[in-house]
């Protein structure tokens, strides 16, 4: 299967098989939904929107949308993955593009919790304080409407989120291979965001309900969902629900692969359920 | 004399065709009479016949109506109540907004790696 790769959502996608044009509109897919949600462009409709907190904004249907979405995902996972931790993450001293990420003296600023917003048609109400964070879900929707629009078998992989149609064996953090035979596996940990403030290790994984880096047991979760963003708020629920984590999402029915800080590694029950359950049918 | 003659019973013939004649242009009052009548027969035959056509309208409509009427009833196709907008309800909205993680399909590797799931 040829591959295509191109940098968007400050990661590296890969596009595996579908035709030059389904390709060039997928790049431009990823580029757009950047443009609209991007933390780091100060012209981005998310900044927009931030810059409005405390009256009610006008936004656009695809903004609307993808925060409905995130709110979905927040009251599905008990309010484990949430859009609102914007300017905790901001505190926490990721303010601009990873790559251009330095070690900051100053210790972190204060953080505050989730908080809830209101969302009423395409009118946005943020309250003061609280900056939008969409990135939990941006990235795996696009991955979700990329492919969308392959014709055949291909697969989408944007920074380590995978989503396929037809089966494709994928490369797990710390080794291992698995055959992902439907759907998507998305991996979240701190092994590659995180960053010194104040001579502390921060990291983008925030727990809810501080405000700071989760201190999760988990160097990173890898989760295998219908969807891409299924697979990818799987995993992030996992890694902040900490030791609950395998148990929480064997409650969910996902199955899941985590890495613990040690390099210890454990699957929870569905996922060995999968593999029993497809060695059976072979 | 036989010539004489002839001429004489022309000649009454045609006295009693001009009388005839000259009786046809000016009618006596019988004549108005029955010709009034026959005008308000004409008349009423023409609103007779209008009152049949519009009788014959008004039951081609109610006959049409109850057809109507009896295939909206009887007829499996045909819409029994006004048409709405097709609206889920709100339990079912929830219930699908809960399935948000759905699990996929993982089994062992057949094959070399072709992507690999990795921090991002």
């Amino acid at each position: 299967m040829s591959e295509v790769t191109f940098d968007a959502m400050g990661c590296q996608i890969v596009l595996g098989g579908g035709a030059g044009s389904v390709r060039d509109d997928i790049a431009a897919l990823f580029h757009d939904r950047e443009l609209v949600f991007s933390r780091f462009i100060a012209n981005s409709e998310l900044n927009r929107v931030n810059g409005s907190a405390g009256r009610p904004t006008l936004v656009s249907p695809l903004f609307a949308e993808t925060l409905r979405v995130a709110l979905d995902a927040e009251e599905e996972t008990g309010g484990l993955v949430t859009p609102t931790l914007g300017a905790a993450l901001v505190a926490a001293g990721y303010t601009r593009d990873f790559a251009s990420l330095a070690p900051d003296p100053r210790p972190a600023g204060l953080a505050e919790g989730a908080r809830p917003i209101g969302v009423f048609g395409r009118v946005v109400g943020v309250p003061l304080g609280v900056q939008l964070d969409l990135n939990g879900v941006v990235k795996s929707l696009a991955v979700d409407d990329a492919m969308g629009r392959f014709h055949g078998d291909g697969f989408v992989s944007a920074g380590g989120d995978v989503a396929t149609r037809g089966a494709l064996s994928v490369a797990l953090p710390d080794g291992g291979v698995v055959s992902l035979v439907r759907g998507a596996l998305a991996t979240s940990g701190t092994t590659k965001r995180r960053w010194l403030r104040g001579g502390e290790v921060q990291h983008h994984l925030l727990d809810p309900r501080t405000g700071r880096p989760s201190s999760s047991p988990w160097a990173s979760v890898t989760a295998c969902g219908a969807t891409c963003l299924a697979a990818d708020v799987a995993a992030k629920a996992g890694f902040l629900a900490g030791e609950d984590g395998p148990a929480w999402l064997d409650g969910r029915g996902i199955p899941a692969r985590f890495v613990g800080a040690d390099g210890t590694i454990l699957t929870n029950e569905r996922w060995d359920a999968s593999m029993r359950e497809a060695v059976a049918c072979t | 004399m036989g010539d004489s003659a002839s001429k004489l019973v022309n000649l009454r013939k045609g006295v009693r065709l001009v009388s005839n004649s000259k009786k046809r242009k000016s009618p006596g009052p019988d004549r108005h009479a029955a010709a009034a009548e026959r005008a308000a027969e004409l008349q009423a035959a023409r609103r007779r016949a209008l009152g049949a056509k519009g009788a014959l309208v008004a039951v081609g409509a109610a006959v049409f109506g109850a057809a109507m009427v009896f295939a909206q009833n009887s007829y499996a196709g045909h819409a029994k109540e006004p048409v709405t907008a097709l609206e889920a309800p709100g339990r079912f909205i929830k219930v699908v907004k809960q399935d948000l993680l759905q699990a996929g399909v993982v089994a062992p590797a057949q094959a070399p790696p072709g992507a690999a799931t990795s921090v991002s």
